[in-house]
């Protein structure tokens, strides 16, 4: 296998506040290969965002804690100062976020904030940047872009804004793109633009992708490879394929029963994951998971999980407790429809045996 | 601007949000009780608070501290003070704070000068409080025309100079307290109406007014069961954010002739009389400086309490948080 | 755009029309002096005539065009040192939150607006005023001249005026845009901007700066009427003859035409003034035209 584009290792981000420390990301690896994509997923405050924004170095301050290394293009960007980091920013790393009405600058026009990202790298004339602009946004589909160039971001209607956005990081022609959320709060037409948008572009500009959503079922479109985030580690990582078809963390579980099927099975229904997301100040003690996991076993409580291979499963890693015969036994039995008691009692009484 | 009603008052859209708990915060508690705790846990509140308590302690005792200090009363006139030339002499043991052209002792005016400003500063501000809540309650609840025209008229008001026009009001009907009381909660109230209009026309959409209507509550009750006491909070701190252009307007009334007139101590009235005598070659400084300093220090302490207040309100830079 | 303009000037009408009633009530039907209200709008719009003067009978609109450039000179050349001043401080303080150059810009700034102008005037003219200060530096009370009858003295009488009027709006100037800076540097535009790999003086002034400004001329923008006031007081401490000292003088002489009229002047003015800042605001944030 080659030299992958984006290597993190170890990453761990803290914040300190005024009621302790925040440990956002706490200790996560993962890799990305060049023209792939890899979905990060998992539900707000899991650490997403500020594991990508460190990637950039956006998150630095003084009250930030940062260690781990991020490898990319030969270099570690967590030691690379802020210089270097700006020349990599918006050139051969982009970012997107899930809100271009905030992201942009209400107050310049579309072209002008595309413009100045290409200012920033080249020095180009006026006129050469201007048709760059111009042909960035024809690139991400905005139709009439002579008119649209003079546009400001709230003139556009909602799915346009996000092509605008895009326009303005891809606007050098980056290496990595990282999307964040790109898809949340739009409807489920424009929902299927995007990611086709995004999954076209990445096909003609040979750039990798991270993908943050919270939603998996935008994964299965878009994704390479998948790492499901968790109160600030990563549970699961796999390729796509695994994910869908033999998921092995009860919270990926859980994520995967909460979205909307396309052909509803008769009686069965859409089950949130219960309980509110973990703080993280005081975590839980063991694994970080077992408050809301319905097969949690008593031992659960103080063992913290890493995430391990999959036995049988290449590049198939999870940070479960539960033997993966178990888990097997588990999902097949949520897969045909079980009750959650049933598959409760099933979870204990296997416990019971392997431990006998 | 020098003569500026607290900007905070006129961003009505940044005052639309409902206190929240935050992080640091003792939870379950109701909004009223939570701004309390903010405001009691704040240093800057408490010292603010601690000076206004002082001031109004002098304003009602004005008489026992002078009797204490041994000095003459405030419209006393001592012409063995002045100098040989007839002018007024400057800070002795006699008279901490000198006296002024009259032979007036300026310590007691200045004592007895503290009565004024917390007056209007107290009253005026209730009296725009309570006609900008109905105000702004009104347009707010039932919008449409009767919030168009309203609003109209709190623009127009607003138009208005605001010394120029207490110069005005004052020349129409008499300088005095009444009338500056009344100049204040004129040109008070078109603040408060539109920040509670903003509010209320929020909350009129809110679940809290659709349910009591679901309950078959009337307007008059959804007004003060429901609405009126959630505005209780800001209002509180919009109210003392008030109460320093009340006091800095009728310092200006004065000082313009249109406010309090003598022989009734006040500052901006001692002020003005400082002001021409040290503009025709007078050097009593001590006229003028005393009574600035006193009204710079209650300004001080009226602007740190309502500033913590606001931070109390939490409605300062609390907008996203992160995911 | 257009239709933003015209429903602008629509406001501004009504406004000036209600502004003219509300004299009438104010100034007639309060004090309960006689009048008769078809007369007071006849005189007002068909001849634009608001009263005489009871002292020499000129007309209040002449008196009032007639001391109008000396209350400019004052507003427009404090106005420039309040900007000048109190932009970069706010500013500053906000990306230096808590060190020391904030606690002393921001407690300079919460005293001088805790201050009142009048008498911080009367104390600068008590030191440093040519003819009664202790330090005489600067030309004293009552010492200005038009511009057009002499630049230099022109200038220098306005010195402390300026100072004093400059300061004071400096000061809130400066409380203002620090919230809003600390507010705009928080908000995504600008991580999205530091994203994109600009400079960080571009970060800071091109993208956050620009939206903390454009927040603070809106909203003081909402109150040109407390900047006149401001000069009104100051106006009256440095006894420079602009509309402000014009009221005061008329007020003390009992001369109750030119003080009313000069209000709904005044006011009818600022309504202008304000129309031409909500225009140009428009055009530095194009989203109010939405709304």
């Amino acid at each position: 296998m080659s030299e992958p584009l984006l290597s993190v290792e170890g990453l761990r981000v803290a914040f300190e506040s005024d009621r302790g420390v925040v440990r956002a990301v706490d200790g996560i690896s993962y890799t990305v290969a060049a023209g792939q994509t890899l979905a990060i997923v998992g539900e707000s405050g899991a650490g997403k965002t500020v594991s990508a924004r460190t990637l950039l170095g956006l998150t630095r301050g003084p009250e930030t804690r940062t260690s781990g290394r991020i490898m990319f293009g030969g270099g570690d960007l967590a030691t690379l100062g802020e210089a270097g980091l700006r020349s990599l920013m918006g050139d051969v790393v982009a970012m997107t976020s899930h809100d271009p009405l905030s992201v942009l600058h209400p107050l310049y026009r579309v072209g002008a904030q595309i413009d100045e990202a290409i200012r920033a790298h080249r020095r180009v004339s006026a006129a050469a940047a201007r048709d760059r602009t111009i042909d960035m946004l024809e690139l991400v589909g905005i139709p009439d872009p002579h008119r649209r160039v003079d546009a400001y971001p709230h003139e556009l209607p909602p799915g346009m804004r996000q092509r605008a956005m895009l326009a303005v990081a891809l606007a050098n022609g980056p290496k990595l793109l990282i999307a964040d959320d790109p898809t949340r709060g739009l409807d489920v037409t424009l929902q299927a633009q995007i990611l086709a948008l995004l999954e076209d572009l990445r096909e003609r500009l040979g750039m990798a992708i991270i993908f943050l959503t919270r939603d998996l079922g935008m994964v299965a479109e878009i994704a390479d490879n998948v790492a499901v985030m968790y109160a600030g580690r990563i549970v699961e990582l796999a390729t796509t394929e695994q994910i869908f078809l033999a998921p092995q963390h009860p919270y990926t579980w859980g994520l995967l029963r909460s979205l909307p099927r396309l052909l509803e099975v008769a009686g069965e229904r859409r089950v949130p994951i219960s309980g509110p997301p973990p703080s993280l100040i005081d975590r839980p003690s063991g694994c970080h998971f077992h408050p809301r996991c319905p097969y949690a076993q008593d031992s659960h409580r103080r063992i913290d999980p890493q995430l391990r291979p999959v036995e049988g499963e290449d590049g198939h890693g999870v940070a479960c407790l539960l033997p993966t015969s178990v888990r097997r036994q588990i999902w097949q039995g949520l897969e045909s429809g079980q009750d959650l008691p049933s598959l409760q009692h099933l979870a204990g009484s296997l416990m019971r045996e392997q431990g006998s | 601007m020098s003569f500026a009603y607290p900007q905070i008052l006129l961003d009505d859209e940044a005052h639309a949000g409902v206190l929240e708990p935050a992080r640091g915060d003792t939870p379950g508690l109701s909004p009223d009780r939570l701004l309390w705790h903010r405001v009691r846990s704040s240093r800057v509140a408490r010292t603010s608070a601690g000076v206004i308590v002082a001031l109004v302690l002098i304003a009602l005792l004005a008489p026992l501290i002078v009797a204490i200090f041994g000095v003459a009363g405030p419209n006393v006139r001592n012409p063995s003070t002045l100098n040989a030339f007839g002018l007024p002499t400057g800070p002795s043991f006699g008279h901490p704070f000198g006296v002024d052209d009259r032979g007036r002792d300026v310590f007691a005016r200045v004592l007895y000068g503290a009565r004024t400003p917390l007056e209007v500063g107290i009253l005026g501000t209730a009296l725009a409080a309570v006609i900008g809540t109905a105000v702004g309650m009104v347009a707010g609840f039932y919008g449409r025309w009767v919030e168009t025209v309203l609003m109209v008229i709190v623009d127009a008001l607003l138009a208005f100079p605001v010394v120029l026009l207490g110069l005005g009001i004052g020349g129409a009907i008499g300088p005095g307290l009444g009338t500056v009381i009344l100049i204040v909660a004129l040109t008070g109230f078109p603040y408060i109406a539109r920040i509670v209009r903003r509010r209320v026309s929020l909350l009129r959409e809110g679940e809290l007014i659709l349910a009591a209507r679901a309950l078959g509550a009337g307007d008059r009750r959804i007004l003060w069961r429901e609405i009126l006491p959630s505005l209780r909070a800001p209002l509180i701190a919009y109210s003392v954010l008030l109460i320093p252009t009340s006091i800095l307007l009728e310092a200006a009334l004065s000082f313009l002739g249109a406010g309090i007139r003598a022989p009734t101590p006040d500052w901006g009235q001692m002020i003005s009389a400082a002001g021409h005598d040290i503009l025709s070659g007078n050097s009593a400084w001590w006229y003028l400086l005393f009574p600035g300093l006193a009204l710079l220090l209650t300004m001080l302490a009226f602007n740190l309490a309502g500033e913590a207040l606001v931070d109390a309100l939490g409605e300062l830079g609390w907008r996203r948080s992160e995911t | 755009m257009s239709t933003y303009i015209a429903r602008r000037v629509l406001r501004a009408i009504v406004l000036i029309v209600l502004i003219i009633v509300l004299g009438f009530l104010l100034f007639t039907v309060l004090a309960g002096a006689g009048g008769s209200f078809p007369s007071y709008l006849k005189s007002i719009f068909l001849h634009f005539n608001f009263g005489y003067s009871a002292r020499d009978h000129q007309s209040v609109v002449s008196l009032v065009v007639s001391r109008l450039p000396a209350t400019l000179s004052l507003l427009v050349g404090a106005g420039l040192l309040a900007v000048a001043l109190g932009v970069p401080i706010g500013i500053l303080a906000a990306l230096r939150r808590s060190t020391r150059f904030d606690r002393v810009a921001m407690g300079t700034a919460l005293a001088l607006v805790s201050m009142p102008v009048f008498w911080l005037g009367l104390i600068l003219l008590y030191l440093f005023a040519s003819d009664v200060g202790k330090i005489p530096i600067f030309p004293g009370g009552n010492s200005y001249v038009g511009l057009t009858a002499n630049p230099g003295k022109w200038f220098t009488s306005l010195i402390l005026p300026w100072l004093v009027l400059g300061a004071v709006e400096a000061a809130i100037y400066s409380r203002l845009l620090r919230g809003r800076m600390t507010a705009a540097m928080k908000e995504d535009y600008v991580l999205g901007a530091r994203a994109r790999g600009l400079s960080e003086e571009r970060v800071i002034w091109g993208h956050g700066a620009v939206a903390a400004v454009a927040g603070m001329v809106a909203v003081v923008g909402l109150d040109i009427g407390g900047l006149l006031g401001g000069a009104v007081l100051t106006e009256t401490a440095f006894r420079i003859h602009g509309i402000g000292f014009l009221s005061y003088d008329a007020l003390a002489h009992s001369d109750l035409p030119v003080v009313q009229g000069t209000v709904l002047l005044a006011a009818m003015m600022i309504v202008v003034v304000s129309l031409i800042v909500d225009i140009g605001f428009a055009w530095l944030d194009p989203r109010v035209t939405v709304a």
